[in-house]
């Protein structure tokens, strides 16, 4: 029974870490105020063998490296086995900011955060949270 | 021979529990830079003391003492794998800004993983008996 536990243990982690990205795209926009819409296409990809991913948030917090917030945008998902699913954000850069940051006075932030339950049927297991930072350039 | 055996067995208890998780996570922190904030090594060397100390009870000779020190050796190895699964909640690999900061909400998964020690802990409790 131990051993079962530990193999399950050591296959829900595997499974969990399994989930990655792929095909990560962007573009931005300038509208008529001079505020910047940045898209981001991210696709989440599963290599999970036996636990899905269900309940799953991806959200992008966008804020400045003085902690400001500027936007944030939230999406869903659920992924089985092998599956794949694309999302989609948009974020938007008040022109003053954008302006600050093309001058090279301040930095964008991108946060992300991800979280999803494994779960096995209707059965939710184990909730992984993670939060990484990107350093968006003035580019 | 009986006592020597048993004394080894809490001290050889007491080491696995009280040093293995250290190493581990002194390795992941020095290699990787993984770090376990929550990590409480005081706590989990006293709840791995009180193992071996029950660990050398339940090799005695004397059935009672076995039954009753197996049983609650294995309660304290549950608590101990509750312990050590909920300080692992948190883990920041890298550092400043741009850690990359993971959560583990274990739900249900944590019973599952306490429940063979529970298990255990009453097959140690009734097998004297039982082979009488």
């Amino acid at each position: 029974m131990g051993l079962l536990v530990a193999v399950g243990t050591t296959t829900l982690i595997v499974d969990a870490a399994s989930i990655r990205t792929a095909d990560m795209s962007y573009g931005q926009e300038v509208d008529l105020d001079g505020n910047v819409h940045l898209y981001i296409n991210i696709t989440l990809i599963s290599s999970a063998y036996i636990f899905e991913a269900r309940d799953g948030n991806l959200t992008l917090y966008l804020k400045t490296d003085r902690g400001e917030f500027v936007d944030r945008d939230t999406k869903t998902f659920d992924l089985g086995k092998g599956e794949s699913v694309k999302l989609s954000f948009e974020l938007v850069v008040p022109s003053e900011i954008a302006l600050d940051v093309e001058a090279n006075e301040i930095e964008l932030l991108l946060d992300i955060y991800l979280s999803f339950w494994e779960a096995y049927g209707n059965f939710r297991l184990m909730n992984l949270s993670v939060k990484s930072t990107v350093v968006l350039t003035g580019e | 021979m009986g006592r020597a055996k048993a004394l080894a067995f809490g001290i050889g208890n007491f080491m696995i529990y009280g040093f293995a998780l250290k190493t581990a996570t002194s390795y992941a922190y020095s290699e990787f830079t993984i770090l376990l904030p929550n990590y409480d090594w005081f706590l989990l060397a006293i709840v791995a003391f009180v193992i071996g100390v029950l660990a050398f009870f339940q090799e005695t000779d004397n059935k009672s003492s076995k039954a009753l020190g197996g049983f609650l050796k294995n309660l304290m190895v549950a608590a101990y794998t509750y312990l050590a699964i909920t300080m692992a909640s948190l883990i920041i690999i890298g550092y400043g800004e741009t850690a990359f900061i993971v959560r583990l909400n274990w739900g249900i998964w944590i019973y599952i993983l306490v429940f063979p020690a529970i298990f255990n802990g009453l097959i140690h409790l009734l097998k004297p008996f039982a082979e009488e």
